[in-house]
């Protein structure tokens, strides 16, 4: 089964990933040998079959919905890169600098 | 418990980590102050995606490079509350996705018995730090086989219970249908005192169950029927095949009956358990967004923020992996895909079940070979054919255990055995049997001796 590159590009896109030209055609031959793979799937009869996709949960108690102290908050602190009195500055821009947005988006 | 004790242990951390980076953070020997309880002075390493409050928590990953845990694993918690001490986090494939911990984003982990080879993976840190003796025992996590594979390259112990006897709450999840804490030991013995105190039922997972008995019952061969798979032993390699046929020698000597099984269905193993795991993967990755936990690059809007920020620090494996859940799970694919490998996934946890109605242990190897070079790692697809002869119990969720089963050209062979659900207790005292009638790691260490060991 082939896969275009633009159903890898449409799946990246779904997955929330950004890939470059060069990912997207090494993808492209791995998935091949992927899909090409998971055709066994069809040698084994199911019809009838229910699909198994979990054991069955049991029901948990409540907690109630309120932060309780770890007892680790400075070493939690100590990780941030910026950090102000009574704020945490969390996750640190990297990478800063990058392309340009267009006027009125969101930076 | 015997143990090392923190001296010896500190000592082997300092000489070897450096050569094998097996730790990816060591807690300082002054911090490691004993507990009181029943596992006083066990010094206990933790694969580096289970939390640990006030540790660093990467999954091996660049994402996750500055985050420290806040809570402690339920699993570590309790084992911590029995007066184990935790001497640091231990290296891994990113986010448990490998099985030669080649692709953790801090370095490979080499093999303590040969360091040109991998130690297996993805806990291959947890097996390379017990079988260098720089823990006594070690936590990991077993989704196709990353408990069991890297147990049997490093000629130790690696068990993975029945689904849902260890809590996953502070697992950082991959696949939670498959997904089990396991234990790495080199003794038998060790991982039976520790199911004892860190498995049950716990309020943080809804998918624990109640702890089985893990009360030796003693193991009478005689009294045993031991399933053999007609279609694994044409694949097993010529480094296992002798030291499997001596394992079934020995049963046999011993009276145990030894009953051949088919398993038509064993090559699909690869395939369900490919798009099962990750399905699940690609939704649990998702909460790696660039704005909680992680590091993140910059974008114009959410989604862009987002998919830049997953972009530049997942590697390429874990994207291959959230790739093709997200593919299985899309519109056009879902019935083709993932639903026909959910059906496959009951077909073959009916033919386990058959089994057990026959037999009371299925012997498998743990692995078609010995370890492998580093440098001469199988591509991308072939790697995936290593966990053929351990998904199956993570795909039916019973217990299983990889053992030393002696060495081809110095290095370790493992074999496993795999028992019925909530039967842990008869699988440990198999393994006990066998450390004393067939093979264990002190042997091994005698017959394999290496500057590291």
């Amino acid at each position: 089964m082939t896969k275009p590159q633009d159903d890898i590009r449409a799946v990246y896109e779904l997955a929330a990933l950004t890939g470059d030209d060069a990912e997207f055609a090494a993808m492209e031959g791995h998935f091949e040998k992927m899909f090409k793979h998971l055709e066994d799937l069809s040698r084994v009869p199911v019809e009838g079959v229910e699909p198994y996709f979990t054991l069955p949960l049991r029901e948990l108690p409540l907690e109630k919905d309120a932060p309780a102290p770890s007892g680790v908050e400075a070493a939690i602190r100590g990780t941030f890169a910026q950090e102000a009195e009574d704020f945490l500055v969390v996750p640190r821009v990297v990478n800063r600098g990058g392309g340009a947005c267009a006027e009125g988006e969101d930076e | 418990m015997e143990t090392l004790g923190v001296k010896e242990i500190c000592g082997n951390i300092a000489a070897h980590n450096g050569a094998l980076n097996a730790y990816l953070q060591v807690v300082p020997e002054e911090r490691l102050k004993p507990g009181a309880g029943p596992l006083a002075g066990v010094c206990l390493g933790v694969k580096d995606n289970i939390a640990v409050a006030g540790l660093q928590l990467t999954c091996g990953s660049k994402l996750l490079e500055r985050y420290v845990a806040p809570y402690t694993a339920t699993v570590v918690e309790r084992l911590l509350a029995a007066g184990a001490t935790v001497t640091g986090k231990l290296n891994l494939d990113e986010f448990a996705m490998g099985s030669a911990t080649t692709y953790s984003a801090y370095g490979d982990t080499k093999n303590p018995w040969d360091e040109d080879r991998t130690p297996g993976g993805s806990s291959g840190g947890s097996a390379a730090a017990v079988a260098a003796k720089m823990c006594d025992v070690a936590l990991g996590s077993d989704t196709g086989g990353s408990v069991r594979q890297p147990a049997a390259y490093c000629g130790i112990y690696g068990y993975k219970p029945t689904y849902g006897a260890l809590s996953r709450y502070g697992l950082t999840a991959f696949a939670s249908s498959l997904d089990q804490i396991g234990i790495f030991a080199r003794r038998p013995g060790h991982i039976r005192e520790l199911m004892r105190i860190a498995a049950g039922r716990d309020d943080h997972d809804a998918t624990s169950i109640e702890a089985p008995s893990f009360a030796t019952r003693g193991f009478s061969p005689s009294e045993m029927k031991i399933g053999v798979i007609a279609e694994y032993e044409k694949k097993m390699g010529p480094a296992v095949r002798p030291a499997y046929d001596r394992c079934i020698e020995t049963l046999k000597k011993a009276g145990a009956t030894i009953v051949p099984l088919s398993f038509p269905e064993y090559d699909t193993v690869i395939s369900v358990y490919q798009v099962v795991a990750t399905a699940e993967a690609s939704a649990n990755l998702a909460r790696f967004d660039g704005i909680r936990y992680t590091a993140r690059a910059e974008g114009c809007s959410f989604r862009e923020t987002t998919a830049a920020s997953r972009g530049r620090w997942f590697g390429p494996e874990v994207k291959r992996r959230i790739l093709l859940g997200t593919w299985v799970l899309s519109r056009a694919y879902y019935d083709s895909y993932y639903l026909r490998a959910a059906k496959v996934r009951t077909v073959i946890l009916d033919r386990w079940k058959e089994f057990f109605g026959k037999v009371d242990l299925v012997l498998t190897p743990a692995t078609a070979g010995t370890a492998f070079k580093r440098a001469e790692q199988p591509d991308t697809f072939a790697l995936y054919l290593e966990d053929l002869f351990t998904i199956p119990a993570n795909l039916t969720g019973m217990p299983a255990i990889a053992f030393p089963a002696g060495t081809h050209d110095r290095l370790p062979v493992g074999l496993q055995l795999t028992a019925d659900l909530s039967r842990d207790a008869l699988l440990i005292d198999a393994a006990g049997w066998l450390e004393k009638n067939f093979m264990d790691f002190a042997t091994i260490e005698r017959g394999c001796r290496h500057d590291t060991i």
